[in-house]
């Protein structure tokens, strides 16, 4: 109990601070403390007043996500650092709670509650870096979209708890069409905002409109609470009433892959090419679900969050508020700037699956998952693989390509928290233990 | 002993070829000469040597050089070695002047330790070795003169035209360790035909037969020494003296002898033709050799390996006499050409020298080329085809060779030029040696010959003569117009490959051209209106929900 | 063994904070220690064994093996020579071979699976940027062409091993195969090998890729890192000999075919350095020839082929560079007389030249030898191609020898004088090419091949 309560609590101490205007640093250094504490807090076993019982999902694995959601919203804490004010901090720990609450719970309702909170505290963030009227747009175009899907969401719960009798989320196996519907419905919502195919329409724009902070918590915070959200329905059996979830869930996972990565190839700018390269990401998490492999799924999306964070973490320090092309990035190893071009390489790297990297691992674990599966999919599912290096590489090459020493540039010297993810991806990559206890003991 | 034999000129010699040190002269004739005189030693006090190295085993079979001498061995390494002796002495004053010198006589030591590898080889391996690093060492002899674009044309072919038959050898020699066929008697024994076919082709193609006789013509663009070494005892020798040492598997190969008689006969008939047609004096030569060839291939397709060792032998020393001799005359005449080439002997050299090497080619006494056109003559007229061929070919060889004779007789004015020792001495020896091997005949005994019988083939020497010496038409023969052709062939053949290739890479642009029509597609979708991509996805929602309903 | 790998890996994680000007001293140390190792540290039956990622198929397993040894032998003294006859080689391109080097190493060394998968691709990246940096004006093209193919080989080969993991067979060492299973992973990896050994018509990212690169790219590319595709063949066969059984004559057939193919292409360069490439397409189809048989005959002989072309290759590709910087061109045409200019450089390209025509004495005659015998011994049929190939092979080479032998220097754009020294350093290739032709009975007799007696 006391974790929650401590949930609670955590933002509205940093309203209050908000409100006395306390320094800067008081509001940060709250929140990474409340985060770390809630961090060991919800790692540690506890029990809830009966009450609220039936509003937590008995499930193991829930620690998993919490813990998943926190270490996300600690590591945009760490990478974000220099950007945050105490709005923002405020901003992050709502969505943060949001978060947690939508994973953990197994009401419908509550989980409605815990995705929108999410999503405010996104549209803050989002508004609140927003300088330009691009900005504005994306947010526009990103609210009007995250409306339309809100509103699925609810036309979704209602036709289920209709049929039901019950908002508690549970196994579905009957065949009902109003019950189809409203699974569907809630399914999209949740494939809307991992950004996944066909709902990814929304990701290019707003990624690159925001800022870069804003497209840093965009890219992750809402994408783990979604991903963990349906690994956790998905593998509880609560879509089981669909008739096509499986080949559903194939078609959508290669989808992504296929559009993710055709998309991201030959971009010209590198917060889009990098919108659509998250795309492609989301399709492994997905795959995996198509066999209902909740390990792999998951892995894939501890490996996504830790990627991502270091990606655009390094590259949010590289380019200011700018958003690079491949010609900018030549030559900034020779800069102040080296160690984050060095974490964007290895981030990339990541991504791609390059060896010796989490990425590599993760890649393996969520392909390792469907070998059992048709042949045409994996097949795809790999050479959409092998079509991704295209793009990570492209973008990885400038960094090495000669150029004239240019001294001019505008990068701040130094490191963040982004290079510590970067030795994560790398060290987990290597050694396999903390991975492997995970997927043992948990998933 | 056999292997430091072998092995001593070819590493030597491959040495010289690529580093140039000075003394290198005199230490290629000690060489040469020591050769010389421990294959002589070996051939008066006969032992038995055996040397065998393991040059690989490969999956289990054992790959070996092997070297063993035997009676024809020593014979014929005893041959190429004097020769070589011979040939280093004569290009000492052929190239008195010129700086390459080490190099080229590093070329012909190599050369000639590469025959020794397949005179003295005791299985095909072995033999193949020595025949295919002869390649090479002919290819470097043939293109010495590297400002010219006749010697680049004559090795870059000479090589490539004799590749065609190595790699026939190549299969043979697969086959028989394959086989574990490893000694010449194991193939000898129970070869199969295929050995024997690839056997002759290979032969065809190094010795100049058939189609492949214009490279040893166009090889007339080399220096003298080397024409010389290559025509007499090593290289285009190298196939008789191979297809003698097999002469048991081809008698069991059905239609292999026929097919040498064949290829050897015509290959004879229209190479002396080609002589007679010649106005050169290098290829006169090296047409007359082609013939000769043709007629020990003849002999052995006969049945009659001792006939052909016996040309052989014969062949080795008038044909190395008659291009020391030819050297010297160009060298005086400052040209090739047969109409040029007139009082460039003294009367002793022409004498002494030339006609010793030109009575020795047509088969008249007294020298060994008497002999064995005799024995030749004999072997043919056991038939009546055969007869009539060898008549035809004393006829022409006494028509080319009155051309020889004719050109070279001397005129009143004695030559200008002075030549050195070096090429003389050896050309006096060697032509004591062709009137020795008129009383003595290494390997073989020569069945007695009745001075009555020879009439028919004298009569047609004669008559041959009688029309060489008139003739001035050219036979436009053997000329190499097949060559060019297969050359551009060839050529075409790989541009066509090149076309399918680019062919190819336009198959590859059409799949990347269709990625990026995805690509555009998918950009498409992101254009950055809200209305579409809220209808998109509108539209996408209630496909799922509809195709979810409707199972 | 471990030692083996921790050299090149020390030296990855040093090079970023050396000197430039340490740079290359110290990539020659590098080469130098890690080459002997691989001569007198590692030795036949050698192995590790450690556990890293099990659930997912992933351990380390390492080995020694007759087959393995002689190709890290190769590894280390292609490595050597780029390493010393690079003057000036700069920091990022000396990083990325050497992270080449260890991946190829780990592909030699694998004995698991995902192992050999994670080595063969950590050799891709490096080639990418290094083409993609230092290459000549089409270089963007070439890198683009080697990465796709380089992607969907590697990707097949991931699915094929995937195949097998899935079904708990994580090593090379097991033998039990299902039968069914066989084919299919067969299959997939056929496609691997057609495209990395490579086989016609996927060969076309080759030629490029070498037209482009830089010459130490081109050395270790075609030198090393074209024979791990045709190791994992020898290394798959024991566990799908059945499937090898079956397809054998086909592949042979396709190997032939390429080796006619790539024999002509070659002549039908006007580049020098295309000539090189596409030699090594037809030395590769022999490689597949003599492997798809699966005996150990032919084995041994795609062994040898396979560092006889290692030497060779790389060595003419270093000699073409060496008359790039004389002539100022590759052109095979412009070479007309060079012999006048670089006596030292014509015998190299000689040698390089004899080599690829099959000349006893030089290191790919035994190799080729062994292919004749194993194709006359299971399918003499492909014969009909090997033999005009052969043809074309020496009149490829037959026509660069009569121009670089020949004629008289009509060419002179460049005044670099000849620089001996590094002329000279053709013979850190060039005297193992021929050392191991001319008794390769010792090599093998180290390699634990048996037959000495």
């Amino acid at each position: 109990m006391t974790a929650w309560i401590v949930l609670g609590m955590v933002p509205i101490v940093l309203m209050v601070f908000e409100l006395l205007e306390v320094p800067k640093a008081l509001s940060l250094g709250t929140l990474a403390a409340g985060l770390a504490i809630l961090m060991v807090l919800f790692s540690q076993p506890h029990a809830v007043l009966p009450m609220y019982e039936h509003l937590l999902a008995p499930h193991q694995a829930i620690v998993i996500y919490q813990e998943l959601v926190l270490g996300t919203a600690l590591g945009l804490t760490g990478v974000l650092a220099p950007h945050q004010d105490r709005l923002a901090s405020t901003l992050l720990m709502m969505a943060t709670a949001g978060g947690v609450a939508a994973v953990s719970t197994n009401n419908w309702l509550m989980l409605f509650l815990g995705i929108e909170t999410v999503n405010v505290g996104l549209y803050g963030l989002a508004g609140h870096w927003s300088w330009t009227r691009i900005g504005d747009e994306a947010l526009i175009k990103y609210f009007i979209l995250g409306s339309l899907f809100t509103a699925a969401e609810v036309a979704g719960i209602g036709l289920i708890g209709g049929i039901h009798g019950t908002l508690t989320i549970g196994p579905s196996t009957t065949g009902h069409s109003v019950l189809i519907a409203g699974l569907t419905l809630m399914f999209s919502a949740l494939l809307f905002k991992m950004g996944s195919f066909p709902f990814h329409l929304w990701a290019p724009d707003t990624y690159e409109g925001t800022a870069w902070p804003a497209t840093t918590v965009i890219a992750t915070l809402p994408k783990i609470v979604a991903g963990s959200v349906l690994i956790h329905l998905t593998t509880s059996g609560v879509f089981n009433a669909l008739p096509h979830l499986t080949q559903g869930l194939e078609t959508i996972a290669v989808g992504t892959m296929i559009v993710g990565s055709l998309g991201a190839w030959r971009q010209r700018r590198l917060k889009r090419m990098l919108a659509y390269a998250a795309i492609a990401q989301v399709g492994y998490i997905l795959l995996p679900l198509s066999s209902r492999h909740m390990g792999a799924a998951s892995v894939y999306l501890l490996s996504y969050a830790l990627t991502s964070i270091a990606v655009f973490g390094a590259a949010s320090a590289l380019s200011g508020s700018a958003n690079p092309t491949r010609l900018d990035l030549v030559g900034v190893l020779d800069t102040g700037g080296r160690w984050f071009a060095a974490t964007l390489i290895v981030a990339l790297a990541g991504f791609a699956g390059f060896p010796f990297t989490l990425g590599m691992a993760a890649k393996l674990y969520s392909i390792e998952a469907v070998m059992h599966d048709s042949p045409v999919l994996w097949l795809t599912a790999l050479l959409v693989t092998g079509f991704t290096f295209l793009y990570y590489f492209r973008w990885i090459y400038p960094f090495f390509a000669q150029s004239p020493k240019t001294d001019d540039s505008t990068v701040s010297p130094g490191i963040n928290t982004s290079q510590l993810f970067a030795l994560l991806i790398v060290g987990l990559g290597i050694w396999s233990y903390p991975l492997a206890w995970l997927t043992q003991n948990f998933l | 002993m056999l292997g430091f034999l072998i092995l001593t000129p070819l590493i030597v010699g491959t040495l010289g070829i690529w580093v140039p040190f000075k003394k290198m002269s005199g230490v290629i004739f000690s060489i040469s000469a020591a050769l010389f005189a421990f294959c002589l030693q070996s051939v008066i006090y006969p032992s038995h040597q055996d040397s065998r190295w393991n040059f690989l085993t490969l999956g289990g079979y054992p790959i070996s050089l092997h070297w063993q001498s035997v009676p024809i061995a020593n014979w014929m390494a005893c041959l190429t070695t004097l020769i070589n002796l011979l040939a280093q002495v004569y290009s000492a004053g052929y190239f008195s002047h010129d700086a390459r010198r080490g190099y080229f006589q590093s070329v012909l030591l190599a050369f000639t330790g590469a025959m020794l590898c397949t005179v003295f080889g005791d299985n095909l391996f072995t033999q193949f070795v020595g025949w295919e690093l002869m390649g090479v060492g002919s290819y470097l002899l043939i293109g010495y003169f590297r400002g010219e674009t006749s010697a680049r044309y004559a090795a870059s072919k000479a090589m490539l035209v004799t590749r065609i038959g190595d790699v026939c050898f190549l299969i043979a020699v697969a086959l028989a360790v394959i086989h574990h066929d490893n000694t010449i008697t194991a193939i000898n024994l129970h070869g199969t035909a295929f050995i024997a076919w690839a056997l002759i082709g290979a032969v065809a193609a190094k010795s100049a037969q058939g189609p492949y006789a214009s490279w040893l013509v166009d090889a007339m663009a080399g220096p003298t020494p080397a024409s010389a070494l290559i025509h007499a005892a090593t290289m285009v020798a190298a196939g008789p003296y191979l297809l003698i040492r097999y002469t048991l598997l081809l008698h069991h190969t059905p239609g292999g002898l026929v097919t040498l008689m064949i290829l050897g006969g015509s290959t004879a008939v229209l190479a002396a033709m080609g002589a007679v047609g010649s106005q050169e004096i290098k290829k006169l030569l090296a047409f007359s050799t082609v013939s000769q060839l043709g007629m020990m291939i003849l002999a052995i397709g006969m049945g009659s390996p001792r006939t052909a060792w016996n040309l052989l032998v014969a062949h080795a020393f008038y044909k190395a006499l008659l291009f020391f001799v030819s050297g010297i005359a160009s060298y005086r005449a400052q040209s090739g050409l047969l109409s040029r080439m007139a009082g460039s002997l003294h009367r002793f050299e022409f004498s002494a020298l030339f006609m010793m090497g030109a009575l020795g080619m047509s088969g008249l006494p007294p020298t060994g080329g008497f002999l064995a056109k005799e024995a030749l003559y004999q072997t043919a007229s056991h038939g009546l085809d055969t007869l009539m061929l060898d008549l035809l070919l004393s006829f022409l060889g006494g028509a080319y060779t009155a051309k020889l004779v004719k050109a070279l007789i001397p005129v009143k004015a004695p030559p200008v030029h002075r030549t050195s020792y070096g090429m003389l001495i050896p050309s006096y020896i060697i032509s004591g040696l062709v009137l020795i091997n008129f009383f003595w005949h290494p390997w073989v005994s020569v069945r007695p010959i009745f001075i009555e019988q020879t009439w028919p083939s004298l009569l047609s020497i004669g008559l041959g003569a009688t029309v060489g010496a008139f003739w001035t038409i050219p036979f436009p023969l053997l000329t190499g117009v097949l060559y060019p052709a297969l050359w551009r062939r060839i050529n075409q053949l790989a541009g066509w490959t090149v076309w399918v290739d680019h062919t190819l890479v336009q198959g590859t642009l059409t799949i990347v051209t269709v990625i990026l029509w995805a690509n555009r597609l998918v950009r498409w979708g992101g254009s950055g209106r809200a209305q579409r991509y809220a209808l998109l996805s509108g539209i996408a929602l209630l496909a799922i929900v509809i195709w979810n309903i409707h199972v | 063994m471990l030692l083996y790998f921790l050299i090149p890996w020390m030296f990855l994680i040093l090079l970023p904070w050396l000197p430039q000007a340490k740079t290359r001293p110290l990539f020659i140390a590098m080469a130098l220690s890690d080459t002997l190792q691989a001569i007198f540290g590692l030795s036949l039956g050698q192995s590790f064994h450690g556990s890293w990622w099990p659930s997912l198929g992933l351990n380390i397993a390492l080995a020694v093996t007759p087959f393995s040894q002689p190709l890290l032998w190769l590894n280390g003294i292609v490595l050597l020579s780029i390493a010393c006859t690079n003057q000036s080689p700069s920091r990022d391109s000396v990083f990325w071979l050497s992270l080449a080097y260890s991946g190829v190493s780990l592909a030699f060394l694998s004995r698991n699976l995902l192992l050999y998968f994670l080595g063969f691709e950590i050799a891709v990246l490096p080639f990418y940027l290094l083409v993609r940096k230092e290459g000549g004006t089409d270089r963007r093209a070439a890198a683009l062409y080697f990465l796709a193919f380089s992607a969907i080989a590697g990707m097949f080969l991931l699915a094929a091993t995937l195949t097998l993991v899935v079904h708990h067979i994580t090593t090379f060492d097991s033998h039990v195969v299902p039968r069914t299973l066989q084919f299919s992973v067969y299959g997939l990896l056929l496609v691997m090998w057609a495209i990395k050994t490579p086989l016609w018509p996927f060969h076309l990212w080759l030629p490029r890729t070498h037209g482009e690169a830089s010459t130490p790219v081109s050395m270790y590319l075609s030198g090393v890192a074209l024979k791990v595709a045709p190791f994992g063949f020898l290394s798959f066969s024991s566990m799908l000999a059945p499937a090898i059984h079956h397809a054998s004559s086909l592949l042979a057939l396709w190997g032939a075919l390429t080796v006619l193919l790539g024999s002509l292409l070659a002549l039908g360069q006007t580049d020098l350095k295309q000539t090189v490439a596409q030699s090594s397409i037809a030395s590769m189809g022999y490689v597949l020839i003599a492997l798809s048989f699966g005996t150990s005959l032919g084995n041994q002989a795609a062994i040898l082929i396979m560092i006889g072309h290692g030497l060779a290759s790389p060595l003419l590709f270093l000699v073409t560079s060496r008359i790039y910087d004389l002539i100022g061109s590759r052109q095979i045409q412009d070479m007309t007389g060079l012999y006048q200019k670089s006596p030292a450089l014509v015998s190299w390209l000689t040698v390089g030249a004899f080599a690829y025509m099959g000349i006893p004495g030089l290191a790919l005659f035994p190799g080729e030898f062994g292919v004749v015998m194993v194709a006359l011994q299971r399918d003499p049929v492909i014969l009909y191609l090997i033999i005009p190939a052969m043809l074309f092979m020496a009149a490829t080479w037959l026509r660069v020898l009569a121009r670089v032998h020949f004629g008289h220097l009509t060419r002179s754009t460049s005044n670099v004088s000849s620089r001996t020294g590094s002329v000279w350093s053709a013979a850190w290739l060039g005297i193992p090419l021929i050392l191991i032709g001319i008794a390769p009975i010792w090599w093998t007799h180290i390699w634990n091949w048996g037959g000495l007696k």
